[in-house]
């Protein structure tokens, strides 16, 4: 098929030439205007048609200028700058009809694509305009497709945007971020610090504790994960001075410096980073359609903080989840991994609850799909950030899927003793975790090298 | 052409073309994942059930998203609307139920329920009274409590459950630890008979500040008026449940399971000589087991169901299958399965000795070793799927009524 029309991405050369060899260009535009110059005499030799498949040769009198309509049509309009409506076989161009200056030209005017030198019969009008129409309602249906689907998908990409590929630093190795390579193979191991914070209106954006840090170690030629979490009162020096409790590090420099922290502390390489806010894991698990988890024991608290669906961020509330097997939605698997008030083990048991509920997660997320993106992008909007490019969330998703044994994943906890001891330490810090390094440190890097 | 033919042309283009651009966003609308699907309620049009479901004998009682559903003869008919119903039991005679409500701001009471006509009777008053100076700055939050698993004596004329109405608010406040109580089915009041407190003492005194692990929870009475429960503990710094057994209120409670085979849920044949339960082992799959139960101890576990999220087993009314709920397909809602129960079963192991706990050494039956995984599941009939698409509440116990 020789007419590309709009579609041809090559520059037009300049006004067209009928019968030029190659597609005619540009005149499936809405705005084409033709040449001012007056129609070429027929050159000699065979007709040139318009190029569409269905063209043939003319068979009736050549073309010529036509001072008016023939007998028995309609008169057409008369000159003037609505122009070039008066040929019987007058097909609209794509788009509203032309405005003023904009038509083929005078009425005897002939579409200007094609070829002008042969012999142009009314027949051979006929047929390439219908094709050119046909041409013209196929792209169209290709752009307005197009069109939905980037509709679909503009959360998506505008979340991607905003999210993903967050700026940290690149990886980081002993707390400095030009100590790890830059880039790994895409089967190397790698290591993301995920962290999870209240991020209700009793915080500012720049004032987040991560109340949650677990680090996941992932082996994608194994497939096999390692999930550690981090005593969110470890008592630690930060990355860029002081010491404070290892929650604290994001405050005082966002993802960038949590990373650093962790990874000087710990002294692992630590690649990127997922940071997800309290409301984005309840609407994150309601769009997963809720997760199934086993509780150990009852989660029973009457000093729940009420800051989710309540005018006031400072109230409280009594919760129960209950033991054993069940079917939790947002709300509920948020009190779930949130409470700590009625757990001896404080942060760690609540630790516990959240591998467990991120466990269950990744079970359902291995059943959405690529139409579901959309939705994803519009519960994380504002509650996600991540350093991972989005290229690279593609590909690590049928990781997740492949990853579906739970023998697949190994969870790490520090639990208590001899990882650590409780202080009280002068105000602001208060009660917090004092860790003990020697006993830490072969743990971590049992999973996670240094 | 005419100019009338052009603008036809040219609107039927924006139609044709608009309609691309929907119908492409739809269809990539209709492509979402199922994941989130929403479940049929029982009874609804779309609940896809198993025929084998007609073939259940007698009535079974179950809840969903907080409303109690009869089960008979395979068909599904709401008795209680969404409310909050849950954890329904059986009266003797199969008239009535005992069943606990549960209230959105924080506390839940326990009602009596005719079977047939759904009339109900509210047998405790668990809402908040009022502040505590100092210690509620949420307002009510200690001055109300849970009730919940509500059990009949076999005589019908005492309730058993588990409440957290004893606290201690000037002290410790954040411990809501769970014991269980006995009350007369008639109500009327305000401080029932405790038999176990804190989960760890024998008095009322707290002694264990902040040692809380959940307590102890599902009474089941059994033949000799003592209770069978759920005792929710920490052994070093991980939380353990274990099958507990108690004679008298106060006395000794010894135990039945290992508590880090963390078996929970007890069902107890309406011979009295078998108790179902799950246990998890400390993983999130549970296994649906059983054991002969000669009143004093169980006999070594036989695993029907592995590798599962099994909830809630209950017994027939003639002792020859289980029910259960367990998660299905991607939506992970619960569902309805059943599961020949064995007809014979290892007794339970002679050997008693003492393993104190509590102030006196009573003898107390030899409990198996806790064991890392669960037994090997017994060759026989597979489960049967009965539901397909509902979402029973995994955490109400499932009653089956003659």
């Amino acid at each position: 098929m020789a007419y590309n029309g709009p579609t041809n991405d090559r520059p037009a050369p300049g006004p067209p030439r009928g019968g030029a060899a190659g597609p005619s260009r540009g005149h499936g535009h809405p705005d084409y205007q033709p040449p001012a110059r007056p129609p070429r005499a027929p050159a000699p030799g065979p007709p040139r048609g318009y190029g569409h498949p269905d063209y043939r040769p003319p068979a009736g009198p050549p073309p010529g200028p036509r001072p008016g309509p023939p007998s028995g049509q309609r008169p057409g309009p008369p000159p003037g700058p609505s122009r070039g409506y008066g040929h019987p076989d007058y097909q609209p161009p794509l788009g509203p009809p032309p405005g003023p200056g904009r038509g083929y030209g005078p009425p005897n005017d002939q579409p200007p694509f094609g070829p002008r030198r042969g012999p142009a019969p009314r027949r051979s009008s006929r047929g390439p305009r219908w094709g050119l129409l046909v041409a013209i309602g196929l792209i169209g249906l290709l752009l307005s497709g197009g069109g939905g689907a980037l509709a679909y998908f503009m959360p998506a990409l505008t979340a991607a945007v905003s999210s993903t590929g967050q700026s940290a630093g690149g990886p980081v190795q002993g707390g400095l971020t030009g100590n790890a390579p830059a880039a790994l193979p895409p089967s190397a191991p790698f290591t993301v610090l995920f962290m999870g914070s209240d991020n209700d209106s009793k915080f500012t954006a720049d004032g987040l504790l991560t109340q949650s840090m677990i680090l996941v170690r992932v082996d994608p030629v194994a497939k096999h994960a390692t999930m550690l979490s981090i005593p969110r009162d470890l008592y630690v020096p930060i990355s860029n001075g002081g010491s404070n409790k290892i929650d604290a590090a994001f405050i005082r420099g966002g993802a960038a410096t949590a990373m650093a922290t962790v990874s000087r502390d710990f002294q692992i390489r630590i690649d990127d980073y997922v940071w997800i806010g309290l409301k984005g894991l309840v609407k994150l698990i309601d769009l997963v359609g809720g997760v199934d988890v086993t509780a150990a024991g009852p989660v029973m608290d009457d000093f729940y903080p009420a800051d989710v669906e309540s005018t006031n961020p400072y109230a409280y509330e009594r919760v129960a989840v209950l033991a054993g097997p069940q079917h939790l939605d947002g709300v509920h698997a948020m009190e779930f991994v949130r409470s700590r008030h009625s757990d001896l083990q404080g942060d760690v048991g609540r630790s516990k609850r959240q591998q467990a509920v991120l466990i269950a997660l990744r079970a359902k997320a291995k059943y959405l799909n690529p139409s579901d993106i959309p939705d994803l992008a519009t519960t994380f909007s504002g509650e996600f950030k991540t350093s991972i490019p989005l290229t690279r969330i593609r590909s690590l998703l049928p990781l997740a899927t492949a990853m579906s044994d739970p023998a697949q994943v190994k969870q790490v906890f520090l639990d208590g003793a001899p990882y650590y001891s409780a202080v009280t330490l002068p105000a602001p810090v208060g009660d917090a975790l004092k860790p003990n390094w020697s006993a830490i440190l072969p743990l971590v890097h049992q999973d996670f090298p240094a | 052409m005419s100019r009338g033919a052009i603008v036809a042309a040219a609107l039927a283009f924006a139609v044709l073309w608009g309609s691309a651009g929907v119908g492409v966003y739809r269809l990539l609308g209709s492509h979402r994942g199922t994941i989130a699907e929403r479940a049929a309620r029982p009874g609804e049009a779309g609940a896809n059930l198993n025929p084998a479901l007609a073939r259940l004998p007698g009535t079974i009682y179950l809840v969903q998203d907080g409303a109690l559903y009869r089960l008979q003869k395979g068909r599904f008919t709401a008795l209680l609307g969404a409310g909050g119903w849950g954890q329904p039991s059986l009266l003797p005679g199969g008239q009535s139920l005992v069943l606990m409500k549960r209230d959105p701001t924080g506390f839940s009471d326990l009602y009596r329920v005719d079977a047939t006509t759904g009339h109900t009777q509210r047998l405790t008053q668990n809402q908040g009274r009022g502040a505590v100076q100092g210690i509620d700055p949420g307002g009510q939050l200690v001055t109300q409590y849970w009730a919940m698993f509500p059990r009949a004596s076999a005589d019908g004329t005492q309730l058993y459950f588990t409440t957290d109405r004893y606290k201690h608010v000037r002290c410790c406040p954040f411990d809501v630890t769970m014991r269980l109580a006995q009350m007369p089915m008639s109500g009327g009041t305000s401080t029932p008979k405790f038999w176990t407190v804190d989960g760890v003492t024998q008095t009322d005194t707290h002694t264990e500040d902040g040692d809380y692990a959940g307590g102890d929870s599902r009474p089941v009475p059994v033949a000799d008026g003592g209770l069978l429960f759920v005792r929710y503990a920490y052994e070093g710094t991980t939380v353990t449940s274990q099958l507990m057994l108690i004679r008298q209120a106060r006395g000794p409670a010894v135990q039945l399971t290992a508590g880090m085979d963390r078996c929970d849920e007890p069902s107890v044949s309406p011979d009295g000589q078998r108790v179902a339960m799950v246990c998890s082992y400390g993983k999130q799959m549970t296994s649906l087991e059983v054991a002969a139960f000669d009143g004093t101890s169980l006999g070594p576990r036989q695993a029907l169901v592995t590798g599962v999220q099994a909830a809630q087993p209950v017994w027939s009314p003639d002792g020859t299958q289980l029910l259960y709920v367990a998660p299905v397909g991607i939506t992970g809602h619960f569902q309805l399965w059943s599961v020949p129960a064995p007809k014979t079963l290892p007794t339970p192991l002679p050997t008693v000795k003492p393993v104190g706990r509590g102030r006196t050494s009573t003898p107390t039956p030899t409990v198996q070793p806790a064991a890392a995984a669960p037994p090997a599941a017994a060759v026989g009939p597979p489960p049967l799927q009965l539901t397909q698409n509902l979402d029973f509440d995994a955490t109400s116990p499932i009653a089956w009524a003659a």
